[in-house]
């Protein structure tokens, strides 16, 4: 490009200063708001990605509520399996607890036995043990201290659960179909231990050779209302990838999942600590969305009332143009012209208007979250503001090409 | 130098074909004046942008100094265009975002003068048409008359062969036409080859060679030198 192209085109911009005024300033207050509302949803969308790692880092524990004496439990095993498949990726430690206690026959103390009804995500979760199939399969792992009150049949004080061995050695649970016995130390060492909730909010550390571990599935053949309180659901959401959709909407589907299937009698919530985490996710997700929002409306605007100007200007230059390819110009040089006519001026108030909504961001101060200005968006912002003129001068230049300059200055 | 061999020149609109001429002939020499004549619609304007290279045969040899023009590029053609020919429209057609000396300034800047001879060198054409005062003031506060002369400065800019002048006075009054016809008449005797296409008998007859555009056919008249001096006194 020559200099004189250069030179020509800053004579005709002096000439029409007052439209290019007009498109400068038009850019200046789009690309400001732009700039602005982009910066905005980039930082909250950062604090967005940061509420949500940390979403998937808590384990999501489900308070089961029971509104009306029930015949049924508030999930069963196919339930439970039905929400696997509708969580892909997520784990679902479930797990039913029942605590037995005996009293020794010797010196007159008391044993605990943990019965642990555990899914196969369970038995990863508390141990880290991959079986899958345990959960349906028809196998017990004893602890060694399970075991031994069992052989020695000692009392059992509390509660009503029929806890027996069979003539062939297999455990059966409340007339329930005998399970095998394994040894615990399959699944982890000798001297592991479990934790698990004792109350709403405290845990409790029980050693693996108090622990009785049974398929999930065991359970539910037989059900009894008492052992309602017993139930322990939390959700796992490992990876951002695994998991489809974000973790409010995966646990909105999850308790509504629940309540339509246990209906009138179950009420499912989850702690107010992490109703909180899903409502600053919400709140963050809003915020981004509205400043994305304004920014593409913003955008749309300038685009439009861009092009529209450009083609306004380039339509009073047909008549330059042609004459000046009727004394020489090619029609590349002729591109060019228009090229830079269309693009400084925009990219001029996109520069302008970079800096100025920088300056107002760095004056507004935000206490929700940090705002992040990025040179690569800022670079993004003013190169934005050349690509309606860009687009405009490309589809005059491609009627030009087009078009014979004759047919133009017969017009003239 | 400029010479059309059977040149046809067919515009066609959909199935509509408008035959402006078909086989035409011609041949200009270097160095001479020549007027084109005709009625209005005769396609001697057509004639004149096909000689000025801003349009093109759709049959027959178009050659400038023996050579083919009609199959280089657009771009070439541009180029070609800017180098050789100067033209002087009836409607002045200046940039009129440019000023005057801006305006004359433009053909030399298409081809690759350095700024400052561009601008002696328009000063200087200014200074020959009589409006150096003139010369930054933009075409809208300038009169028809010093509107054509800028368009003749700039005609001469890139120092052409050949100028082309298509109703040259058809915008002027007679004091500003007259004024203008004196300016090419210089331009002829300095050595220009000047092509002038009008409607007007009494400016043609200035041309020692006369041609006439009529149903598509090319009539030569024997040139008048009587009436050229005269008109020239």
């Amino acid at each position: 490009m020559s200099r004189f192209v250069l030179c020509k085109t800053f004579r005709i911009i002096r000439y029409h200063w007052k439209l290019h005024l007009s498109v400068m300033l038009q850019v200046v207050v789009g690309i400001a708001v732009i700039y602005a509302s982009a910066a905005v949803e980039s930082s909250v969308r950062a604090q967005f990605e940061t509420l949500r790692q940390d979403a998937r880092s808590r384990a999501w524990n489900i308070a089961i509520v029971l509104e009306k004496p029930a015949d049924r439990p508030p999930l069963d095993f196919d339930q439970y399996t039905l929400l696997k498949q509708e969580l892909p990726g997520a784990r679902l430690p479930f797990f039913i607890v029942q605590r037995v206690y005996f009293a020794r026959s010797g010196d007159g103390g008391v044993d605990t036995a943990y019965l642990l009804f555990a899914s196969d995500d369970y038995l990863h979760a508390a141990l880290g043990v991959d079986r899958p199939g345990f959960e349906t399969g028809a196998t017990a792992y004893l602890g060694e201290d399970v075991e031994q009150i069992l052989q020695k049949q000692y009392r059992q004080i509390v509660p009503d659960v029929a806890l027996s061995l069979d003539a062939d050695g297999r455990l059966s649970v409340d007339g329930r179909s005998p399970l095998a016995i394994e040894p615990a130390t399959l699944l982890a060492a000798r001297e592991a231990a479990v934790e698990m909730p004792e109350t709403s909010q405290t845990t409790v550390s029980v050693p693996l050779a108090k622990t009785a571990w049974l398929p999930l599935s065991y359970y539910f053949e037989k059900f009894s209302q008492k052992d309602v309180g017993q139930f322990r659901l939390s959700v796992l959401f490992p990876s951002p990838s695994s998991a489809q959709g974000d973790v409010s909407s995966d646990i909105a589907r999850l308790l509504h999942r629940l309540t339509v299937s246990t209906g009138e009698f179950y009420s499912f919530t989850i702690e107010p600590a992490l109703q909180a985490v899903l409502l600053r996710l919400e709140q963050a997700r809003l915020a981004a969305l509205n400043a994305a929002a304004i920014a593409a409306l913003c955008l749309l605007v300038v685009a439009i009332g861009l092009s529209a100007l450009a083609h306004l200007l380039f339509a009073r230059r047909l008549g330059g143009l042609a004459i000046a390819s009727a004394v020489g110009a090619s029609k590349k040089t002729l591109f060019a012209e228009l090229l830079l006519e269309a693009t400084l001026p925009p990219l001029a108030g996109g520069l302008i208007g970079t800096a100025l909504g920088a300056a107002c961001l760095h004056v507004v101060r935000l206490e929700a979250f940090e705002l992040r200005q990025s040179p690569a968006l800022m670079t993004a912002a003013a190169l934005l503001s050349v690509v309606p003129g860009a687009v405009a001068a490309g589809s005059l230049a491609i009627r030009l090409r087009r078009l014979n300059p004759l047919e133009i200055l017969r017009k003239e | 130098m400029l010479e059309i061999i059977e040149g046809t020149k067919v515009y066609r609109d959909g199935d509509k074909e408008l035959v402006v001429f078909r086989g035409l002939n011609l041949h200009i020499e270097r160095g001479s004046f020549v007027s084109i004549t005709g009625r209005s619609g005769s396609g001697k304007s057509t004639l004149l942008h096909i000689l000025g290279c801003m349009d093109r045969l759709t049959g027959g040899e178009y050659r400038f100094d023996g050579h083919r023009v009609d199959d280089l590029s657009e771009e070439e053609l541009a180029r070609f265009r800017g180098r050789h020919f100067g033209f002087v429209f009836q409607s002045f057609f200046l940039i009129r975002e440019l000023t005057a000396v801006e305006n004359v300034e433009a053909p030399m800047g298409y081809a690759g003068v350095p700024a400052g001879k561009r601008r002696e060198r328009a000063m200087e054409l200014l200074r020959r048409v009589g409006l150096e005062e003139h010369a930054h003031r933009y075409p809208d506060r300038l009169s028809g008359g010093q509107r054509q002369r800028v368009a003749i400065a700039r005609a001469l800019a890139n120092s052409p062969d050949v100028v082309f002048a298509d109703e040259p006075t058809g915008n002027l009054d007679r004091e500003n036409g007259e004024r203008v016809v004196e300016l090419l008449l210089e331009l002829h005797r300095e050595g220009t080859t000047l092509v002038l296409v009008t409607h007007d008998e009494s400016l043609a007859a200035l041309a020692p060679r006369r041609l006439a555009l009529r149903d598509g056919r090319l009539e030569e008249h024997v040139a008048n030198e009587s009436i050229a001096v005269a008109r020239k006194g």
